[in-house]
């Protein structure tokens, strides 16, 4: 059983690897991507939703974790509807849409980001709820916190404030930005109390679907920090949008990996126990 | 009654891991009936149970968690 949950828990890894490959060779190969980067987006896009949807299935409805999971689900079928309908749109790809498609996408994408923020503070205040002890001080959990979202801050803070003068001055399609930006920030901001989380329950079958979730944050701050790595590589400009659009898949597949490892637990836990001795 | 204790613990160590499994089992040990886990009676453990449900319930699910201390009251008899 562990051997498969590290196959799975590797997913979002290896098809970002697998991603980047195939997404970079067609481009060397001076191959149309526009299509190639619609499909690929729309699929992982799809798998986060799915993965978001099986972990939702889990559980009974009115649980916390149910309601938190749908929700985080909601964003990914929101982005899945516009991406189909309107085209993704993102800091490295320009859409020619009319003013009234792109207030559409853009609320759309607004609604997205909100059901981003909420389902993660609802994942990151789970362990108070539950009266989990992480196992680390007052002063190392606030430490902690501080640090994520100095970090959040860091990476989407100067992207927020030059997409809000964009939206400001007239340009729709970066309130789409500027939103996707907020949810950036509050989603690596409360990365903190998850990754506590998943380390408390280290050892046991929920880790892995926890610390999936923390694998996935990691992968949208590399999607949100492509620009910047590809420069520090020394890549081609060209190389820039595979390497994006791959880290897209991390985030994305990890939340596919994270519904799927919460299946397996379930199922663990349906599994009658073994027997132990009672005095 | 150590060793129901220490059953308890290990049956939740399957889903907490062995460190959270122990802490909530001390937590909702002390909460509930105000005595160390190694020191509860059968009645008290009885009081205990029902305890970690809310817990449960919120990490795995409400079926699983009552699936779950079903089978522990059931091992435990």
């Amino acid at each position: 059983m562990t051997r498969s949950r590290w196959w799975v828990a590797a997913l979002p890894v290896l098809l970002c690897v697998g991603v980047y490959a195939a997404l970079r060779t067609m481009v060397a190969h001076g191959a149309s991507m526009d299509e190639a980067y619609r499909v690929e987006g729309l699929l992982a896009r799809a798998a986060a939703a799915l993965g978001c949807g099986i972990a939702a299935a889990q559980f009974d409805r009115g649980d916390h974790m149910r309601r938190a999971w749908l929700i985080l689900g909601t964003t990914y079928v929101l982005l899945l509807g516009n991406a189909l309908v309107f085209g993704a749109a993102g800091h490295l790809s320009e859409r020619t849409l009319p003013a009234a498609a792109k207030i559409v996408s853009a609320v759309l994408v607004a609604a997205a980001n909100v059901c981003t923020i909420v389902g993660a503070l609802s994942v990151a205040r789970t362990w108070r709820l539950a009266g989990l002890d992480l196992q680390v001080s007052r002063t190392v959990r606030f430490a902690s916190m501080a640090a994520s979202l100095a970090i959040a801050l860091a990476i989407a803070g100067s992207t927020s404030l030059l997409d809000l003068k964009l939206a400001l001055g007239g340009h729709f399609d970066a309130l789409s930005y500027l939103a996707s930006d907020l949810g950036d920030i509050v989603s690596l901001g409360v990365l903190a109390p998850i990754l506590l989380t998943a380390l408390a329950l280290r050892g046991g079958t929920l880790a892995w679907p926890w610390g999936l979730i923390v694998l996935g944050t990691v992968g949208w701050v590399l999607h949100d920090a492509s620009g910047p790595i590809a420069t520090a590589l020394g890549m081609a400009p060209s190389e820039l949008k595979p390497l994006s659009e791959a880290f897209r898949w991390w985030g994305c597949v990890a939340y596919l990996s994270a519904g799927l490892l919460q299946r397996q637990a379930r199922l663990e836990l349906s599994a009658p126990p073994p027997q132990l001795a009672v005095g | 009654m150590a060793d129901a204790a220490e059953l308890l613990v290990n049956r939740l160590s399957t889903l907490l891991g062995p460190q959270a499994a122990q802490s909530a089992v001390n937590t909702f040990c002390k909460r509930t009936v105000g005595v160390a886990p190694e020191n509860l009676t059968a009645p008290q453990l009885k009081l205990v149970l029902p305890s970690f449900k809310p817990m449960l319930s919120i990490l795995v699910g409400t079926t699983q968690a009552d699936g779950l201390l079903a089978s522990i009251t059931q091992e435990l008899k």
